[in-house]
């Protein structure tokens, strides 16, 4: 329960915390050494949700299952739970004060590990002069740990840490160590900082939507290179947690970046071919095929569990039963993702991107046109291709041009998101939030197509193996049925997005931004 | 946050020991734990060497002038806080009575603090009281040590009778013997009590001893000095008793 204001400072060497303690025991009588070894470990979700709020989720080994705290960064508690099992899905936490608290941010991700911190060393009181407590601290050495690397070694710390109602002494302690210790006081972050440092694992969450600062005159396969180097390194960061499905959005995530290298290397491809770019092109299809079908099981499962809370009482026999199966054909994909991962082709991929990155990146000569020019170019021809495909629709498009669409929308969407840094953002912004509301619309209708024939073939299934086919029948006929229901009320709203796409405005933006023709 | 009352109008009864060691206890295991100290007398505090440093005045903490988590002081024990005993809250009562609905009054100084603390112990002034009456209308358990001997029987119904008017009837009360001296012949078969109380009695029993007088002396809970110690086993396993009653 320690309260706002733990203040944390680097210690050096024994001489300084000899010093330490010679300056507190000037103001405070010192209460004896205490033995102090502990282990937290931190846990978020894959993208760090609760460290962008300033939240620490700690847990601490006990004698019994552990404790579970949250704080914020200063160190003021939020919720503590005593006795804790290990942190998974939201959904599977016991109801209370810690889940509530958890909810809004967490969502439906899963906490993870991310580093533990063991500390070693001895704590202490500081007594006023009626022998009572009125700030305590530790000097500890410490070391983190994370996922299967080996543990690294810390800084030695010296953490004060306040009590309530006697801020005035803690400030004197402050004050006391301030003048003592060559570094400032520093937060809990720090250290978490710290500790994820010297476990190799990024400050910012690795994150398929990185963005590569570039400049318009630099030679397009050196530019390339970058990219495809930095999004190299999200596929490598992305990966254990992808081969282990620790949350379905470490495969989402790790499947946007395939898409993006595959359209930075298709570009590649039409202004410098050579390089061995196809074949790369070629290897980053395969993993992508090889990863798809566990997505689509992830989004299905996802829509299911939706479905669940709506289902008449007819037919929720029925969807338990295209759950189980759900699970098992999930599990058979989540297998295949696992071994393409380990697989040498994967590994040769990997070598094959980091090769390219490194000898494009150096590349000095203007092999192809500068960026900015090729960017310009290929952005004002898929803003065309896109717009003509959107305006061939008609009323009542079929499923196949709705599929195309998506398709060709992707294409230039990954182009806006990839060039995005040559361009200002306010007068990009407007043109990617319309363009993501239709392919949103348009990614939905497509995931309505994909799950009715998956629900077609769970149905297939159900009939053979399962001893209670009928109930898994009706419930796909009438999922069927809300499905096919869904896709209609999509008619309209992407007929409206179709339509603020194909204002005049938006193709003067875009004709502004890239110019004219290829 | 549960709120546990540790009462008995009856005084000399083990009452401020009882709430010491369960909420010392309580924060040992990790639960956040807060100790109000109602007694006038202060015993809780001085155990905890807790000094109420500003005199609030119990008008003002009603009239929302004050705020009762500007008190709230750490002791010398992680996760355990206390409201230490302040004279003015001798005119709680007082001030209690001056304002309308004063049950809700008093839970409405507690709700800043309950998403702070997991746990709040009151450690009650002996009498039977309107702050007595707005305590039990927030308590999700009445802890309640009788000393074995037929007055404190006859106290314990007076209370129940004193809940079931006030239509409190339903508050979770758990009395338990306290001081229980083997040489005394009351002490040694506490049946007859068990059999005549209004409610079950909890099964731990904590012993006389010196060691709890010690308390006070070394300021600190039993199982600080003497954790082996019949009266410290003992208040472990009311503990876990209580525990497992919220």
């Amino acid at each position: 329960m320690a309260e706002a204001g733990r203040r944390s400072y680097r210690v050096r060497d024994e001489g300084e915390v000899e010093r330490l303690l010679e300056a507190l025991a000037g103001a405070f009588a010192l209460g004896p050494r205490r033995r102090l070894a502990r282990r937290r470990q931190l846990f978020d979700t894959y993208d760090r949700r609760l460290l962008a709020e300033g939240r620490l989720l700690f847990r601490e080994a006990g004698a019994g299952k552990g404790s579970l705290e949250l704080t914020h960064e200063e160190g003021r508690s939020e919720v503590r739970l005593a006795e804790a099992a290990e942190p998974g899905l939201i959904a599977e936490m016991p109801p209370g004060r810690l889940r509530e608290a958890l909810a809004t941010t967490v969502a439906d991700r899963r906490l993870l590990p991310l580093v533990a911190i063991e500390e070693r060393g001895f704590a202490l009181a500081l007594l006023d002069e009626r022998g009572k407590t009125v700030a305590r601290l530790a000097v500890v050495g410490r070391r983190a740990e994370a996922g299967e690397g080996k543990p690294a070694r810390l800084a030695r710390r010296a953490v004060l840490e306040p009590l309530r109602g006697y801020e005035g002494e803690s400030e004197a302690a402050a004050s006391a160590l301030g003048a003592i210790l060559a570094t400032p006081a520093e937060g809990f972050r720090a250290e978490i900082d710290e500790a994820l440092v010297a476990t190799g694992q990024p400050l910012v969450p690795p994150s398929p939507k990185v963005e590569v600062p570039l400049d318009p005159a630099e030679p397009v396969v050196a530019a390339a290179g970058r990219m495809v180097g930095e999004l190299t390194r999200v596929l490598v960061a992305l990966e254990p947690g992808t081969r282990k499905a620790l949350d379905p959005e470490f495969l989402h995530d790790f499947r946007v970046a395939l898409r993006r290298l595959r359209s930075l290397v298709r570009e590649v491809e039409r202004v410098a071919p050579g390089h061995g770019v196809k074949r790369l092109r070629s290897e980053l299809g395969a993993i992508a095929g090889r990863t798809g079908p566990c997505r689509d099981f992830d989004v299905l499962a996802a829509d299911l569990a939706g479905h669940a809370a709506e289902m008449p009482a007819w037919a929720a026999e029925g969807l338990a039963i295209l759950d189980h199966h759900v699970a098992l054909r999930r599990a058979e994909a989540q297998r295949e993702v696992a071994a393409a991962l380990a697989s040498g082709r994967w590994r040769r991929l990997l070598a094959a991107l980091d090769h390219f990155a490194r000898r494009a990146a150096a590349t000095a000569a203007p092999e192809a046109a500068p960026i900015g020019e090729v960017a310009r170019r290929r952005l004002a021809k898929a803003q065309r291709r896109f717009a003509r495909e959107a305006e061939a629709l008609g009323t009542h498009p079929a499923p196949e041009a709705l599929h195309a669409l998506r398709i060709t929308g992707k294409r230039y969407r990954y182009l806006l998101e990839l060039f995005a840094p040559l361009f200002p953002r306010p007068s990009l912004a407007p043109l990617v939030d319309e363009l993501k509301q239709v392919q949103d619309l348009l990614g939905r209708a497509n995931d309505f197509a994909v799950q009715g024939e998956k629900l077609r073939q769970l149905a297939a299934e159900a009939a053979h193996s399962a001893p209670r086919a009928l109930a898994a029948g009706m419930a796909v006929g009438y999922l069927l049925a809300r499905l096919e229901s869904a896709r209609g009320d999509l008619t309209r709203p992407l007929a409206r997005a179709l339509e603020r796409l194909a204002k005049p405005a938006q193709r003067r933006r875009a004709e502004r931004l890239f110019g004219g023709s290829e | 946050m549960k709120i546990v009352a540790v009462y008995n109008f009856k005084g000399g009864v083990g009452k401020t020991s009882t709430v010491v060691h369960l909420a010392a206890l309580a924060a040992r295991d990790g639960h956040r734990t807060l100790l109000w100290d109602l007694d006038p007398q202060a015993a809780a505090s001085y155990v905890f060497r807790v000094e109420s440093r500003q005199r609030v005045g119990a008008r003002k903490l009603l009239a929302g002038e004050r705020e009762l988590a500007e008190l709230v002081r750490e002791t010398d024990w992680e996760h355990l806080a206390l409201l230490p005993a302040d004279l003015s809250f001798r005119k709680l009562d007082v001030a209690l009575a001056e304002v309308k609905r004063p049950s809700e009054r008093l839970a409405g100084l507690i709700r800043p603090l309950i998403r702070e603390f997991d746990l709040l112990f009151f450690d009650c002034p002996p009498s039977l009281s309107l702050l007595a009456e707005a305590v039990f209308a927030m308590a999700d358990l009445l802890v309640v040590p009788l000393v074995p001997a037929p007055l404190s029987l006859r106290a314990l119904s007076q209370l129940h009778a004193e809940l079931v008017r006030k239509g409190l009837g339903d508050l979770a009360v758990a009395p338990f013997l306290s001081m229980v001296d083997r040489r005394k012949s009351l002490h040694r078969d506490s049946s007859w009590l068990s059999l005549r109380s209004p409610y079950p009695l909890l099964e731990t029993a904590i012993p006389y001893s010196t060691l709890v007088e010690e308390v006070t002396v070394r300021r600190q809970p039993v199982f600080a000095f003497a954790p082996a110690s019949p009266p410290a086993v003992a208040y472990e396993r009311l503990w876990a008793e209580v525990k497992g009653r919220l």
